[in-house]
């Protein structure tokens, strides 16, 4: 993985609203209110992907929203690959990033951890740090899961272990 | 954000992500759909490409927006212009551009490159008729320059819209309004009108601004022609057309001439051909048939009446005329003479010898009567001759001062020396005759004037040794005898020689035979001294043999010594045959006490002291020494030694006391008056400079403290300087100042360091220190300032320090840290201490 992130990704986080309330899964109520703000800051980052034809994830969570799963793809050489990733809202949620796990390619990669969580890159997890509680988890997705899969699926489709759905 | 519950926004979530992307296909990937499209034949062959590649377009659609983009620009574009405003290669737009115009059935045409429609042309012709109605006249160059096209393609364009849209006449390559000729007609119609000379006709277009007409002359003199046959100008069209005479010009010209001849009963051909007729001869002998063709001149009968009668009364008369005046003045002498030949009286009077009708024509122009010139030769000669004017000429101004008008008459004013020669025989004989008489008169007067001017040499002599003697007694007193003698000879001496030079005049004009011109006022003249150029001049006057000694006589009066003079003015008396008497006692008695007695009087007429004072003087001399004086007047320090001479006493005079003058400026009073200062001035006279020593001033009457510079006693007073002198009121204020820099040192809780100083520095004075650039370390701020030092006080050791920033500080530089900063930006920019300077806390 890159060292750091590259300018366009960093653009788009800049673009994603900012959250603001500081609220895990088991506070009752801030939760919902820190819910919502989620959802409308994913809102906000799928239109933003779609505007500029960049769209790359769908994402649903549960009623309660601690668990959340959804497709996400890649094009590498006209080819489109897409898997499914899930992920459980940690308790101690937003000072702890999410862990997304990509099951399917359990196993397949070294920068995977077993049950299928991806390795972050060294420079995510000081800079969530720093931003708590602003960070949510469309900033996890876009730079947590999107820089993982910009440099992982070439090298998988590459060594052959990934082939196009057909 | 609560309006929406945790539903709706997952909803919206869902319904986000089921929305459709936007869809981007890269360029790249199109040229290849198209390419591909076109392999297979789904596309036509008129698929064409815009120029930079971004556009595909069919022909039709090119075609469609060519039709567009011509009338967009008004029916009328350059082909060139297409493929920037179309985007497409230019040899597309040929092609369509072609295809257009072969549809178009003519209505659009392909011209030089551009595309014109027929709508274009119709505007076209709008815009030139509305240009020919403003104009009046446009040469079709003209407009094919602003239209920018082709005279054929404007000719065939305009042609067919003439009377139609465009209203005018189009002839050859010039289109023009009816009101236009109308105009042009009008203009000419004025200016001939208005010509009252023969103008050409070039030059009045000229004039007019039309000669740049396009219509040509030809126009011009076919509307002259139409105008005179209108009958709206009068005149003649001569030289082919090319200059207009008017008939009012002819007529005032014959007028002219008719009324000239008739006033002045002549007309020279000059002034004819001035009036413009050129042939002036043959003119006037057709005009007036009864007057005389001269050389110059065209003369009436009339003048030839009024010489006759002018003639006959000179003869009937016996005196002269003068026919020049009653002649024009442009007759030559030979047209006068013609003239004269033809009239006949004078030829009556020159062929009769003698009578009353006799008379002869004299200096060309003068009819003199025979009676006139026998009176003047028998009672003018005498007079003449009396004059002695003999000569033709002195005749003939003679004969002026009898006749004056006779000065302008004859040719040339000769009449006078004409007549005079005719007198000139009768004239020399009567003077012969006279000379004898005159020679005798005129002898006894002379006798005369030679005792009288004899006895006031007499007398001057006399007097002059009268004043000698007086003088004499003065010998002792060098400058006043000197004086004295001047004195004598300027004034008594001058008289007897004067009266020794008109005497000897005297005799040399009865030599020449002449009669003394001035005899009648010789009485005062020789009284008057005369000046040197006039002695000069009877000098020369005088016989060889007399006249040198009467010149060293001269010559004396401007040398002081009196009995030289009186030598030289024996001796130049005895050469004239005079005898000087010499006086004796007697006589010289009498003349003092005449002179006594004169003086007197004078002196109750004095009023004025110094006029006053130099009678007295010369009378009590006459009274104590029973000689005379002969001082000058107004002598007063002569008068004075004459005085001493007389031993007045108790009277001193003023004007001879020296006034002791008071000398201005301050002078050391002259006993020194220091008690200290003096030891050490005699003992060390150098440990005195640059001490301060206070002065006496004599001017200002009190001490002035002064430094002493130099040995050589040179004083500089240094009064003013502040820094030497104590309890002077300027110290108060610069305690004021210290004050207010304290102040701001405690607020800005600066603590000054001590044990400062800097290496650098300290090799420099205190003094030396001023002007230079320095950096001074304020331990608060940790840091150092830069400034300049401005003032050095000498009796504080204090340096003032204009720092950069605007602050200045007094600082005694030995306890401060500093460094020297570079070279001194020169004392110019040292700003006048502010006293409120502006506190900068940096």
């Amino acid at each position: 993985m890159a060292d750091s992130w590259d300018a366009g990704t960093k653009q788009t986080v800049q673009k994603i609203p900012l959250l603001t309330v500081r609220a895990g899964p088991r506070d009752k109520e801030e939760w919902g209110k820190r819910l919502k703000e989620e959802l409308q800051a994913l809102i906000k980052y799928i239109q933003l992907n779609k505007a500029s034809d960049s769209d790359w994830f769908t994402i649903t969570s549960n009623k309660e929203g601690t668990h959340w799963s959804g497709k996400c793809w890649y094009v590498h050489e006209l080819q489109k690959y897409t898997f499914d990733f899930q992920f459980d809202v940690p308790a101690t949620y937003p000072a702890v990033a999410p862990e997304i796990e990509i099951p399917e390619l359990d196993g397949k990669t070294a920068k995977m951890y077993r049950g299928g969580k991806i390795c972050l890159t060294v420079h995510f997890k000081p800079l969530w740090a720093k931003n708590s509680p602003h960070f949510g988890i469309a900033h996890a997705l876009c730079l947590g899961l999107a820089p993982w899969m910009a440099a992982e699926i070439p090298h998988l489709v590459g060594t052959g272990v990934v082939q196009p759905k057909t | 954000m609560d309006e929406f519950s945790l539903d709706d926004l997952q909803a919206a979530l869902q319904s986000a992500q089921e929305e459709k992307s936007t869809v981007r296909l890269s360029e790249r990937n199109v040229v290849e759909l198209v390419s591909k499209l076109k392999g297979l034949g789904l596309l036509g062959d008129d698929l064409l490409h815009s120029i930079n590649g971004r556009e595909y377009l069919t022909a039709a659609h090119l075609c469609g927006e060519i039709k567009d983009a011509v009338a967009q620009a008004g029916g009328r574009i350059p082909l060139v212009d297409l493929p920037a405003q179309l985007g497409v290669d230019l040899v597309h737009c040929e092609r369509q551009a072609d295809v257009i115009v072969r549809k178009s059935n003519g209505g659009v045409l392909l011209e030089q490159g551009e595309l014109i429609t027929l709508a274009y042309f119709d505007g076209l012709a709008a815009e030139a008729n509305e240009m020919l109605q403003e104009a009046g006249v446009i040469p079709l160059g003209d407009l094919a320059r602003r239209f920018n096209l082709g005279a054929d393609l404007l000719m065939s364009a305009i042609a067919p819209r003439m009377g139609t849209v465009i209203h005018g006449r189009l002839e050859g390559q010039l289109l023009y309004t009816s009101a236009y000729i109308a105009r042009i007609k009008a203009k000419v119609r004025g200016a001939l009108r208005a010509a009252s000379a023969p103008v050409t006709i070039p030059n009045m277009l000229r004039e007019l601004d039309l000669e740049n007409l396009s219509t040509g002359s030809t126009t011009i003199s076919a509307i002259v022609v139409e105008l005179l046959a209108a009958g709206s100008i009068k005149g003649q069209l001569r030289g082919g057309g090319t200059t207009w005479t008017p008939a009012i010009y002819a007529l005032s010209q014959q007028g002219a001439v008719r009324s000239f001849y008739q006033q002045n009963g002549y007309i020279g051909y000059d002034t004819v051909a001035k009036l413009g007729i050129s042939s002036g001869r043959s003119y006037l002998e057709t005009a007036f048939p009864d007057g005389l063709a001269l050389d110059t001149a065209f003369v009436s009968a009339d003048l030839l009446h009024s010489l006759e009668a002018a003639s006959e009364d000179a003869l009937a008369s016996a005196t002269f005329c003068d026919v020049g005046p009653l002649l024009p003045s442009v007759l030559t002498p030979t047209d006068v003479t013609t003239l004269l030949q033809k009239c006949s009286t004078v030829q009556t009077a020159e062929k009769a010898k003698s009578g009353p009708g006799a008379g002869s024509l004299l200096a060309g122009t003068c009819l003199v009567s025979a009676a006139l010139l026998e009176q003047n030769s028998q009672g003018g000669g005498p007079e003449a001759a009396s004059a002695a004017k003999l000569s033709i000429d002195a005749l003939g101004e003679q004969i002026l001062e009898w006749y004056p008008d006779m000065e302008e008459a004859g040719h040339r004013g000769r009449l006078a020396q004409a007549i005079a020669s005719q007198l000139r025989p009768a004239a020399v004989a009567e003077y012969e005759k006279a000379l004898a008489a005159v020679f005798v008169a005129g002898a006894e007067a002379r006798r005369r004037q030679r005792e009288a001017l004899s006895r006031s040499l007499d007398d001057a002599y006399q007097r002059w040794q009268l004043y000698g003697h007086g003088a004499e007694l003065l010998g002792q007193d060098e400058a006043t005898s000197a004086t004295l003698a001047r004195h004598l000879i300027r004034s008594v001496g001058q008289e007897a020689v004067d009266c020794l030079l008109r005497y000897q005049q005297v005799d040399v004009q009865k030599d020449a035979g002449q009669e003394p011109a001035d005899a009648p006022s010789s009485k005062e003249a020789a009284t008057a001294p005369l000046t040197a150029a006039e002695r000069s001049a009877l000098i020369n006057q005088l016989p060889k043999d007399t006249q040198q000694s009467s010149s060293a006589a001269v010559d004396k009066l401007n040398g002081g010594s009196t009995t030289e003079f009186q030598e030289a003015l024996e001796h130049a008396a005895e050469d004239a045959g005079l005898r000087l008497r010499r006086l004796d006692k007697k006589a010289e008695r009498g003349l003092v006490h005449a002179h006594r007695k004169a003086l007197e009087a004078q002196l109750e007429a004095a009023i004025e002291p110094a006029s006053a004072l130099s009678l007295v003087v010369p009378m009590l001399f006459a009274k104590v020494h029973g000689s005379e004086l002969g001082a000058p007047p107004l002598c007063d320090n002569n008068m004075f030694s004459i005085g001493r001479l007389l031993n007045f006493r108790g009277s001193k005079p003023a004007s001879t006391a020296e006034p002791q003058k008071k000398q201005p400026g301050r002078r050391p009073t002259k006993p020194g008056g220091c008690v200290v200062g003096a030891k050490l001035l005699t003992n060390e006279p150098q440990s005195l400079v640059g001490k301060y020593v206070r002065v006496w001033d004599n001017e200002l009457e009190r001490y002035e403290l002064a430094e002493v510079v130099q040995l050589t006693e040179k004083e500089v007073s240094d009064a003013e300087d502040s820094g030497i002198e104590s309890g002077s009121g300027s110290d108060s204020d610069q305690e004021d100042e210290e004050e207010e820099v304290q102040l701001q040192r405690r607020k800005a809780g600066r603590a000054p360091t001590k044990a400062g100083g800097c290496a650098e520095g300290a090799k420099l004075s205190s003094q030396e220190l001023v002007g230079r650039r320095v950096a001074v370390y304020w331990a608060s701020d940790r840091r150092y300032y830069t400034g300049t030092v401005a003032v050095y006080n000498g009796k504080k050791k204090r340096h003032v320090i204009q720092y950069d920033d605007g602050d200045q500080e007094k600082l005694d530089m030995s306890t401060e840290i500093w460094r020297l900063e570079g070279l001194a930006l020169g004392l110019g920019i040292v700003f006048a201490p502010s006293r409120r300077g502006v506190w900068h806390a940096s």
